[in-house]
């Protein structure tokens, strides 16, 4: 038992050791985003800013347009998390509960999406985007992220571990797929539906070089260009540009303070295979 | 139920054909792309008719791709407000900046492979590096068709002879200059007084000295530079009285650059043989980490990098010690120095529109005049590339303030229209070829012969690769 609470403590300690680790990057991007210049390139370093200050954050602010950026890639991330999860549910229902004709093919021609390197297709997706007029709208912006194949095999694993006798239960009381679908499955899987729309959105708040080829209008423009738009290729000018990034990830934060517990749970769905 | 079970499947197969849709695309590319062509034409023409129809007077939109970010970016912002203010609302003219990433490239390739000419730029800055993707581009508008026309105000003598030069095929201008730089030697002027050594014209004068200053002051090293092709270029290219070739072809300006010329003429050996005293030296120090920092830190007596980084170094050092910059040592005594002008152009493109072209050219006019160019002066270390702007008051305050800035436009002007940078096919890759053959001979761990080796074959490696993928037009 003693032994026990030692390697627990162990644990806890080697866990908290990586923890740190891992977080130690964001911490000191946000305490640099409070130091003057002088003190972040300084020897030795700082590691918290010996006097704050919030310019880098009125440079930021001012230098770009970042509220708008922001509101456009909560539009397009927004947009394209909801899509997905209808399109990932509504897909892997199919795939989970029906059977039909070249369901092993069609799911495996899914998955395959997922083995093609995005930036291989930029150009002809792009060229598809401008062919249809939608270069420089949401519209184009949210067109390649609106399906992911990742989402529906998530899914799909989530769905095959409902418990058919349940299912059939359903079906044998009068159930029809559309009720079963949206009374009963979705609401118990809400847990992993919570994280396949986190993860979405995170994925697409954070994407670059789509939004930036496919929009040539500053005022489309996406939060991670905006950033770009902070650094200085001359010299190390690091405190607006991690002002940039904290400004950029407190939404992503939030999200992830606020369902926390969904994420967890869902994480967990689908592990196993009843 | 089997109604439900239908919309289910649909709903998913739907659902699967938007996927591979947006996640592909590329099959369904050739079979429209005249078509697509054709569109993007016709919405480009229906923009410039509902110019027209606007009637004359109207305001003609221009629209600016430029790569300027921090400090560049509202230095731009400011040239084109002023522009937008002046010029731009005399002539009914409106131009809206919009930045790409640097090198400012990728939307236009992806633009140019559609023809998207109504979401291309009529203007876009470019880099000596770019010039090779539209050289051939039959949307380019020369600036050489313009800049001796009627109603030009912009004559090529009142820029900077090595700018326009460098942004010159076959003699004709393809894009007017915009920002300047050169390559300069940093040096602690503490260091050197308390070594006792003068500032060095040669490099084998810099050979010498490095010990002393290592030897006699806190430096832990006497030089820092990591050689990569722009480094490598100035060292070349400043050999002989007149200039020397880096790349064939007057460095690509007067055809295309099939071969490492410097590895033919005897300058890229010359340049290795009088590199090696200074790594013999002991006190050279050939990666690069935090440049900038390390310098104003008193980590090295001398480093060599662009004259842009002047305000950044004086931010830096303040008052903690006194530094300076000259030319970068030659490589022989008898050479013409200098360095070349490193920097960008603005380039027009045609989208089928007169009204936008003449306008374009307006606004490019104004970004080379010396009222414009003197915004470069206040917060950047770039050179004005129109000599017209010393005669400006706000010039003439900016170098009383930052004397440094002074050198840089000497520097540029030494090196004449003989001293032009190479338009290097494939040059990412001849950058990389370059930066590791020289940081391991800066290291020791390869000889001369074997640098040179690396250098020569690894370039026409590049050279020969590129040409493959991109022949040259008959």
């Amino acid at each position: 038992m003693r032994k026990n609470a030692k390697w627990s403590l162990l644990l806890q300690a080697v866990c908290l050791f990586l923890a740190f680790l891992m977080l130690f990057p964001i911490l000191y991007a946000v305490s640099v985003s409070f130091m003057e210049q002088k003190a972040v390139l300084s020897s030795p370093p700082h590691f918290l800013p010996p006097k704050v200050t919030f310019e880098n954050y009125m440079t930021a602010l001012t230098r770009t347009t970042l509220g708008r950026y922001m509101i456009n890639s909560a539009i397009v991330a927004l947009v394209c998390s909801f899509s997905r999860v209808i399109l990932a549910t509504m897909t892997s229902f199919a795939f989970a509960f029906m059977e039909f004709k070249g369901k092993r093919v069609l799911f495996l021609l899914a998955l395959s999406t997922m083995m093609i390197p995005p930036d291989v297709l930029i150009v002809s997706n792009f060229a598809t985007i401008s062919r249809i007029g939608l270069v420089n709208t949401y519209a184009g912006i949210c067109s390649v992220f609106l399906v992911s194949a990742s989402n529906i095999f998530m899914l799909r694993q989530h769905f095959l571990t409902f418990s058919r006798s349940l299912q059939e239960a359903a079906y044998i009381d009068g159930c029809g797929n559309l009720r079963f679908f949206f009374s009963i499955l979705l609401p118990t899987s809400r847990p992993v539906i919570t994280t396949v729309f986190l993860s979405s959105f995170v994925s697409v708040w954070n994407q670059y070089v789509w939004p930036m080829l496919v929009t040539n209008r500053n005022e489309l423009r996406t939060i991670q260009v905006g950033i770009t738009m902070l650094k200085d290729r001359e010299s190390s000018v690091f405190g607006p540009v991690m002002a940039g990034v904290v400004i950029a990830l407190v939404p992503t934060v939030l999200l992830f303070v606020i369902f926390q517990k969904n994420i967890v749970a869902g994480m967990m769905s689908g592990a196993v295979k009843e | 139920m089997r109604k439900m079970k239908q919309f289910t499947m649909g709903t998913a197969a739907a659902a699967l054909v938007l996927g591979l849709a947006a996640c592909s695309g590329a099959g369904s590319q050739t079979e429209s792309q005249t078509e697509g062509q054709v569109q993007t034409q016709e919405q480009a023409q229906s923009q410039a008719g509902e110019q027209e129809t606007e009637g004359n007077g109207e305001t003609t939109e221009i629209t600016f791709w430029h790569s300027m970010d921090s400090v560049y970016g509202e230095v731009t912002q400011a040239q084109v407000d002023l522009f937008n203010e002046t010029v731009g609302a005399e002539k009914n003219i409106h131009v809206t900046p919009v930045f790409q990433n640097w090198p400012g490239t990728d939307a236009l390739t992806a633009a140019m492979a559609t023809d998207d000419i109504a979401n291309m730029p009529d203007v876009i800055q470019l880099y000596s590096e770019s010039i090779n993707l539209i050289r051939d581009y039959d949307r380019t508008v020369w600036a050489e068709d313009y800049i001796g026309g009627e109603g030009a105000s912009l004559a090529k003598e009142e820029l900077i002879p090595g700018a326009v030069a460098e942004y010159s095929i076959d003699g004709k201008l393809m894009g007017v200059p915009w920002t300047a730089s050169a390559l300069l030697l940093y040096y602690n002027q503490d260091y050197l007084d308390q070594a006792g050594v003068q500032v060095p014209e040669t490099i084998d004068q810099m050979a010498q000295i490095l010990p002393e200053i290592t030897a006699n002051t806190d430096a832990e090293y006497g030089l820092n530079v990591r050689i990569n092709q722009y480094e490598l270029e100035n060292w070349i290219e400043t050999q002989g009285a007149e200039g020397s070739e880096f790349g064939n072809n007057n460095n690509g300006h007067d055809g295309y650059i099939t071969e490492l010329a410097c590895a033919q003429n005897g300058t890229l050996d010359k340049f290795l043989t009088e590199w090696q005293k200074v790594v013999d030296s002991g006190a050279y120090k050939p990666t690069r980490d935090s440049i900038n920092e390390e310098f104003a830190q008193g980590m090295y007596g001398m480093v060599i990098m662009t004259s842009s980084r002047i305000p950044t170094i004086n931010e830096l050092a303040g008052d903690s010690f006194a530094w300076n910059v000259a030319p970068i040592p030659t490589v022989s005594a008898d050479d013409i120095g200098g360095a070349y002008t490193s920097g960008s152009a603005l380039f027009m493109l045609d989208r089928e529109d007169e009204a936008k072209k003449e306008a374009s050219w307006e606004f490019v006019q104004f970004m080379a005049s010396p009222e414009a160019q003197v915004l470069w002066m206040e917060e950047t270390g770039y050179t004005p590339v129109n000599v017209n702007t010393q005669e400006l008051e706000a010039y003439q305050s900016a170098v009383e303030a930052e004397p440094r800035l002074q050198t840089a436009y000497d520097v540029l002007m030494q090196g004449g229209e003989h001293v032009i940078p190479a338009l290097v096919p494939n040059n990412t890759t001849i950058d990389t070829v370059i930066e590791d053959a020289m940081v391991a001979f800066g290291q020791g761990s390869a000889s001369k012969e074997d640098t040179f080796n690396a250098i020569k074959d690894g370039c026409e490696r590049a050279i020969e690769d590129y040409y493959r993928a991109n022949p040259i037009a008959e």
